[in-house]
């Protein structure tokens, strides 16, 4: 498992661990039943602090990708079909509304918009 | 909420100088910064927490147990599990480091000789006859650290431990730091003035200056709730000043410290919103005007 952390980012540190672990759910390189680092263990290995971890682990599981069962640890949740399709989509959603937010900062209307997304998915541009 | 120290109402009086209602915690299992600037009142903190300086009154408890200060050694009982590191050396200066390991076995219950020769070796201090005096600056405060580890203890309180320490050695102690809280039931109360460490793996901050606390606050919160709005004089004064903290004003702009981001990316969105650190957030509470309900105080 890699997690890469980047101190420069504009995107939290807990927000870093989340995604990332998401990515590797959704993708099955983390499997359902796996065990996750402890909360001390990755605080460690990341030289960040625990709460930060702690954090991040909670975000997951409120999420339903992980279960943590006390005394024993943090696993990986049996995720469903719907949760990654949610997942992606909630990622779809971010993106675009970054791309919303660039086109109206620049005065780009939406009927461009569209003619530019359509253009890329049909992969003519 | 188990907490390692908690301190209420610490107050000492000097002549010029005094430690005003001091209160705060050190949960178990997490590592607190302590901040502030020389001479605020972070070492005599932590000298009447161990009870070197006398206090007129507060209330203390240790490993959640009430300390009794009508007591003639009130901390004895605690003192196997308190590991201690000043920044300068407190072992006289002729002896040996072999003398200090004998003399420390004998003093702590739980003393590790095997632990404090592989700490040793891991600092790589190899001379196990060498006189104290000797040591360089650095090597004297790694065995401070080597000492303060091979008891075992629960608590570790440094004042201050890494200053004299090079970039490298900096980084082995803060593994060595993470590696002690590895253990849920132990914790660090650390004084430092490397902020940009604390940023790293504290839980919690904790400021003090003239000898009050002026903050107490989980340090993801002022990472990533916190926020530094920057203008013009004209744009502050029409702004809406509800969210905001303390205001620094110089030259050619004004800053202004948040602990709602939220609100302040929500609002002031034509504005530079920045992220702070805990630096800044100091240089807001000591040279900032404050604000209370928009008011400044």
């Amino acid at each position: 498992m890699n997690i890469i952390i980047s101190a420069n980012s504009s995107m939290p540190i807990y927000e870093q661990i989340t995604s990332q672990m998401k990515e590797m759910i959704i993708s099955n390189k983390l499997k359902a039943g796996d065990n996750l680092p402890s909360v001390r263990g990755l605080a460690k290995s990341l030289h960040i602090s625990i709460m930060t971890v702690q954090r991040a682990y909670d975000d997951l599981q409120k999420d339903c990708f992980v279960t943590t069962t006390a005394g024993k640890g943090t696993y990986v949740a049996n995720i469903n079909n719907n949760l990654k399709k949610e997942e992606n989509q909630k990622n779809l959603e971010n993106k675009v509304m970054e791309i919303v937010r660039i086109a109206k900062l620049n005065n780009i209307s939406i009927n461009e918009l569209n003619k530019l997304i359509s253009l890329i998915y049909e992969g003519e541009y | 909420m188990n907490n390692a120290i908690k301190v209420e109402n610490l107050c000492i009086k000097f002549e010029e100088f005094g430690l005003d209602n001091v209160s705060f915690k050190v949960p178990t299992g997490s590592i607190v910064g302590f901040v502030g600037k020389n001479g605020s009142g972070k070492t005599t903190t932590i000298k009447s927490i161990l009870q070197i300086i006398k206090s007129n009154s507060a209330s203390l408890e240790i490993f959640n147990n009430p300390i009794d200060f009508k007591c003639n050694d009130p901390l004895l009982p605690y003192l196997n599990d308190i590991g201690v590191v000043f920044d300068d050396n407190h072992f006289p200066s002729l002896m040996d480091i072999s003398t200090i390991k004998i003399m420390m076995s004998k003093i702590y219950k739980n003393w590790d000789n095997e632990l404090f020769d592989q700490l040793l070796k891991k600092f790589e201090i190899f001379y196990e006859n060498q006189l104290i005096e000797k040591l360089s600056k650095g090597n004297a405060c790694k065995l401070s650290m080597a000492v303060a580890l091979a008891h075992h203890p629960k608590l570790l309180i440094l004042d201050e431990p890494t200053s004299n320490l090079d970039p490298i050695a900096k980084v082995e102690m803060l593994d060595l730091f993470l590696d002690f809280v590895q253990d849920e039931s132990h914790s660090i109360l650390y004084s430092t003035h490397n902020t940009d460490e604390l940023e790293k793996i504290a839980d919690y901050i904790i400021m003090i200056d003239e000898g009050r606390v002026v903050f107490e606050v989980a340090k993801d919160e002022l990472i990533y709730d916190y926020a530094v709005i920057k203008c013009s004089f004209e744009q502050f004064k029409q702004m809406d000043k509800s969210n905001f903290v303390s205001v620094i004003k110089d030259d050619y702009s004004v800053k202004v410290l948040s602990k709602n981001k939220e609100y302040i990316v929500d609002n002031f969105s034509q504005y530079v919103i920045d992220t702070t650190n805990i630096a800044e957030v100091m240089q807001f509470y000591i040279k900032g005007e404050k604000l209370n309900d928009g008011i400044i105080i």
